[in-house]
């Protein structure tokens, strides 16, 4: 729904009569934040029918949010951002009863809360084809991204324990449109450059698929989403 | 005229000078409960500042807690007072003075402040504090008293109610509501887990209505009980008891590795991935630095 909307201003914003301006001064990188929905799929691993992370942790989809930093390394045509993110994911529930005992059932739901808190951070490199956003005021860049992901992960149990830390390695890529939010308001972009130094800010969607699985390991669980494809938004800001 | 314009000068100086002393006295215990009435310690300060030239002696002139009353500090001094001896103040000095107590026992009380401590009701103490030339307190206009207000609160709380306790993992949750009637108000409370008729454990006290008493036993049965407190400190009649049966509960990693999960923890089994991450990192670093 958006993507044709976007589209739909990119190709009004580009008639074949408007001179190419001056060639902009090099980019120096962006800063991100970005929004996703998150379900660990640590359930997958098992095939007798146990849920260990539903039954305690729940079926409701999480929420995750990124912040990333990167430096522009090619600003010709389109330009490539290398760089590093990190983000937050928490999941909480409640441990069951083990034994039936004292007028609970075993596997009954039990107070006390459990909980699996995940730092994931990646290094990535992003092509976006923006070379006609200084030169033709086109408002719309379309974008991949590639990335190396680790995720930081450590449960919490009774009490309040920490039952377990670890890390989980993987992959994703990502493809995105963004949406010059300059475009609408000029004037307000220009003193925003002269004040901070942003050059341009951008809304975006984004669908990244990520496996994060230790790449195959049979020692590691799937820490990537449930979901093939998560789809995401955000905000950037070029300097 | 000579002798008018020096009666002038040695009339007004002194008021000038006294005009900048003032002084005001805070404790950092506002409220104390029953059972510190009869046997209290409480912490406090005189913060002044003292006008520079002075129209008195500084070597001889101390600040003093003069009286304990439950009316303001005016009027006539009790017979009876607390005095404070300390290094005199100089001139000029800011700050505070001195850093001490006033302690006082029920017997205090009774004789210097006129209050007993078997009442019911809360009562206010106000002490107060006057810069003294030996015997003698200075009176010059302008001069502040300090004064500060300790609370004694007599009254007790309600007993509260359990209404339920769940089973923990060698652990019990309590939930209560509080109770209606008594004295004082119900601000803070705890659960005691017994065994035996003897406390086990407790939880911390809590203005929420409910808590997690741990350290216990899984598979044992514990009496439980709710105390509440007042603002001041003063417990409740202990709420009826209740028993719980602390049992084990597994957690999410627990269940986890119970059916069979094959995650190890630890710094990931696929540890080229973290290298690689480095490796990019590097390689785009030595690509951006070629002209």
């Amino acid at each position: 729904m958006i993507a044709p909307a976007l589209l739909a201003l990119a190709l009004a914003e580009v008639p074949g009569n408007v001179p190419p301006s001056s060639e902009p001064p090099p980019r120096a990188g962006s800063f991100e934040i970005f929004f996703a929905g998150y379900s660990p799929n640590i359930d997958s691993e098992f095939h007798n029918g146990a849920t260990p992370y539903a039954t305690t942790l729940g079926t409701g989809r999480g929420f995750t949010f990124h912040v990333s930093g990167a430096k522009t390394v090619y600003d010709k045509w389109g330009s490539v951002d290398v760089g590093v993110s990190v983000g937050w994911f928490r999941d909480t529930g409640h441990g069951v009863y083990a034994i039936t005992s004292g007028g609970v059932t075993a596997g009954g739901a039990s107070p006390e809360t459990s909980s699996l808190n995940v730092i994931p951070t990646a290094v990535f490199g992003t092509y976006r084809f923006d070379w006609a956003v200084d030169r033709y005021n086109v408002p719309v860049v379309p974008y991949t991204r590639l990335a190396l992901e680790r995720y930081n992960w450590w449960v919490i149990g009774s009490g309040g324990k920490t039952m377990q830390t670890g890390a989980t390695n993987g992959w994703s890529v990502g493809f995105g449109l963004a949406l010059l939010l300059d475009w609408f308001d000029r004037s307000l972009s220009r003193e925003l450059q002269r004040d901070t130094g942003v050059r341009h800010t951008y809304a975006f969607v984004e669908t990244v698929h990520a496996s994060v699985n230790d790449f195959g390991s049979n020692k590691s669980w799937d820490m990537s989403d449930k979901q093939p494809w998560t789809l995401g938004g955000g905000i950037r800001f070029d300097f | 005229m000579l002798r008018r314009a020096a009666l002038l000068v040695s009339l007004v100086l002194p008021c000038a000078a006294a005009a900048q002393t003032t002084a005001s006295m805070s404790f950092s215990t506002s409220t104390i409960d029953k059972d510190q009435c009869g046997n209290a310690s409480v912490p406090f300060a005189v913060n002044f500042t003292v006008g520079t030239p002075a129209s008195f002696d500084f070597s001889t002139v101390t600040f003093q807690v003069r009286e304990a009353k439950t009316s303001d500090c005016s009027g006539t001094e009790n017979s009876d007072y607390f005095v404070l001896t300390g290094t005199p103040v100089t001139s000029g000095a800011t700050g505070t003075y001195p850093p001490a107590s006033v302690s006082f026992t029920a017997n205090d009380v009774t004789n210097k402040v006129g209050l007993t401590c078997n009442e019911t009701a809360d009562q206010t103490i106000t002490f107060c504090v006057k810069l003294m030339n030996g015997g003698t307190e200075i009176t010059t206009s302008g001069y502040t008293q300090a004064s500060g207000t300790v609370t004694v609160q007599l009254g007790v709380p309600p007993k509260p109610t359990i209404t339920s306790i769940q089973a923990g993992d060698k652990a019990l949750f309590v939930y209560w509501q509080a109770g209606t009637g008594g004295t004082a108000s119900s601000e803070k409370f705890s659960a005691t887990a017994k065994l035996n008729g003897n406390a086990v454990s407790a939880c911390p006290r809590t203005s929420a209505t409910n808590c997690r008493i741990d350290g216990l036993q899984n598979g044992v049965t514990y009496t439980v009980t709710v105390t509440a407190y007042s603002s001041g400190g003063n417990p409740s009649p202990e709420s009826d008891p209740m028993s719980g049966t602390a049992v084990p509960v597994d957690d999410f990693w627990s269940l986890y590795k119970k059916d069979g999960g094959r995650e190890a923890g630890g710094c990931g089994a696929g540890g080229a991935g973290a290298l690689a991450l480095l490796g990019v990192a590097a390689a785009l670093r030595r690509v951006r630095r070629r002209p």
